[in-house]
């Protein structure tokens, strides 16, 4: 069957993605990022920073009187004076706009607008405007300016109110210090600084820049990096000298898991007591949380009922809410205190083993030895052999498991177990020959284990876990 | 023509014995000495099923055409010539073939062209003779 160009072959159930798609892939995201970063390079520089410099550096100081002022109303695309002169100026003027037009464009600016950020490039500003007047070479110039910014929200206020309280605090006919341009003195503003958040928002551009930049050396080193063997290599070396992860497996066995779990617990009956899988406590903390969560809400609507009642006014309708919510309560309680008395009533369980490594095909011995105070309707060990993988689905991580081999080891019925009379028996172990040692990896695992599980009297069924290690054939002890 | 490689074992049993020793030779086809930059001989397992890849690599040889080792391969190479590879094996995992899990072992070669091009190829073989898992729930 052809390959397409984003899948190559399938491996398993999965699909192995083409190199060169991810290729391109990846090219294009640089490529993307490393002209998105310079356009915004270019943008900041352009429109923000080299004005800026150009004023601080450039420009000459000098002094100028203040003729008037007024506040214009602007956005990305027009302008229009709406308090004080509209007098000339050096700044392009909507003058023209016809009143009916002006009102539309207050009604438009009252529409709900769009998650498109064209509407803040709409979005009106008010900028104080200054009419000065100042002489350069025995010549005189008047100049309608504010600072050297005219596209960036730079000295502009949200509403007009706020742009005359700060016209408010000038004077007409006061001096004030102004910077020209030396080659083209028309060119003034009445502010001289350095916007420090200007060079900040520099780092926005620079990280597309890095990314891009980033992705496009990952693509350009590949070839020189290896092949995933070489990585594999690499973190497999890198495993080794990792605390705890070293003592995760066997070094003698690979891929096996250390014999630590059988062999750090001495038995009392036979050589090595086997550890119990600790059961999850989850689903009885969401019973408990479920339980107090609806008691608290049943409870505070029950008094609120019973007080509007005892005022004479009873509510009815929370009664809609305490009804359903106060059987859940109860249903709710009912499980907790099957699953409380479970843990009362089932005692400890204990399995030893014999013998370790057991290898396919070996015969051992367990040890059973079970606590509590219980009658069993049936008590049962099982061997089972599971399969266990991983996987990542989207961004969600899943676990499954495959049960492929079971056998019964050991089964009563009527079972009674009293706490002066434990139940206690031996039980033969025996392997199947032809089958898969304990295994695992980073997503897969291969897990032998010794199930036993019983079902009470009146008590839902209870299991636990030993998991044991069977080892590759030819394995000494 | 194209280039391509062909990996050939020397045993002709269908399964390898754990701590047994792969023996076999790779060579390439269609290939000049002057357009490799770097070789690489793995002996690996990966595992396939519902879960992610895991993989494995019990030996790696990588040989640079800057390498003092690639020396042996240059002279030696011609279209006839092939290079052995003799290769201890270890006790585990062993080959398996569960119902959502496979353990399966491979020698694979990666050749890098200068130009950046890249080709491989892969040949399995079982280590340890397991059968397929039949699901049996006694």
């Amino acid at each position: 069957m052809p390959h397409s160009l984003l899948f190559t072959k399938k491996r398993g159930e999965h699909r192995t993605d083409s190199r060169l798609a991810g290729v391109i892939a990846e090219m294009s995201f640089a490529v993307f990022c490393i002209l998105l970063g310079i356009a915004g390079l270019i943008w900041i520089f352009a429109i923000y920073i080299l004005p800026e410099w150009q004023v601080h550096e450039h420009y000459q100081r000098t002094v100028c009187t203040l003729e008037d002022f007024r506040v214009v109303q602007k956005n990305l695309f027009t302008e229009s004076v709406v308090s004080g002169d509209t007098g000339q100026s050096s700044l392009f003027l909507d003058e023209d706009i016809p009143p009916e037009a002006a009102d539309a464009e207050e009604e438009k600016e009252k529409e709900p607008r769009s998650a498109f950020p064209v509407h803040r490039l709409r979005k009106l500003q008010y900028k104080p405007e200054f009419l000065i007047r100042y002489e350069v070479d025995g010549k005189t110039y008047k100049n309608w300016t504010f600072n050297i910014t005219s596209i960036s929200q730079q000295g502009s206020f949200a509403t007009e109110e706020e742009a005359n309280r700060f016209l408010g605090e000038l004077r007409k006919g006061s001096t004030y210090y102004c910077w020209f341009d030396p080659e083209d003195p028309d060119k003034v503003v009445i502010t001289c600084y350095w916007s420090w958040e200007n060079v900040g928002s520099l780092l926005i551009p620079l990280s597309l820049l890095v990314i891009g930049l980033g992705a496009l050396t990952h693509l350009l080193l590949l070839p020189r990096l290896g092949s995933k063997e070489y990585s594999a290599v690499a973190a497999q070396r890198v495993a080794r000298l990792t605390p705890f992860e070293k003592d995760r497996v066997n070094p003698e066995y690979p891929t096996v898991p250390a014999a630590d779990i059988i062999t750090d617990s001495p038995g009392t009956h036979f050589a090595y007591r086997l550890s119990s899988e600790v059961a999850s406590p989850g689903s009885l903390l969401i019973l408990l949380l479920g339980l107090i969560l609806s008691f608290v809400f049943v409870a505070n609507h029950f008094v609120v009922f019973l007080s509007s009642c005892s005022a004479g006014e009873p509510e009815w309708v929370r009664l809609l809410f305490i009804v359903p919510f106060g059987a859940v309560w109860l249903v709710l309680l009912y499980w907790t205190l099957r699953r409380l008395r479970m843990f009362t009533l089932v005692g400890p369980t204990l399995l030893e083993l014999d013998r370790f490594p057991i290898v396919p095909g070996d015969s051992a011995r367990l040890y059973l030895s079970q606590g509590g105070q219980m009658k069993l309707n049936w008590y049962n060990v099982i061997l089972v052999c599971e399969e266990e993988v991983v996987f990542t689905h989207g961004t969600n991580t899943r676990r499954e498991t495959q049960r492929v081999f079971q056998k019964q080891l050991f089964g009563a019925e009527n079972v009674q177990i009293t706490p002066a009379g434990l139940f206690e028996t031996e039980i033969p172990l025996t392997l199947p020959p032809e089958t898969m040692h304990s295994f695992v990896s980073g997503h897969s695992r291969i897990r032998w284990k010794i199930i036993v599980q019983g079902s009470p009297v009146k008590c839902p069924m209870f299991e636990r876990s030993f998991p044991i290690l069977v080892y590759p054939k030819g394995a000494k002890p | 023509m194209t280039p391509g490689i062909i990996i050939t074992f020397d045993h002709a049993m269908p399964y390898l014995e754990p701590e047994s020793v792969i023996h076999g030779t790779y060579r390439f086809v269609d290939v000049r000495i002057q357009e490799i930059a770097r070789v690489e001989f793995s002996v690996l397992w990966f595992t396939e099923g519902k879960g992610d890849e895991d993989l494995g690599v019990h030996h790696f040889e990588r040989l640079g055409a800057d390498d003092e080792a690639f020396s042996r391969f240059r002279d030696g190479f011609n279209d006839s010539q092939t290079f052995a590879f003799h290769v201890p094996l270890p006790r585990s995992p062993l080959s398996y073939y569960g119902k959502i899990l496979k353990i399966r072992w491979c020698v694979r070669v990666r050749l890098y062209f200068k130009s950046g091009r890249e080709i491989n190829s892969e040949k399995p073989f079982a280590l340890g003779n397991l059968p397929p898992v039949e699901v049996e729930l006694n």
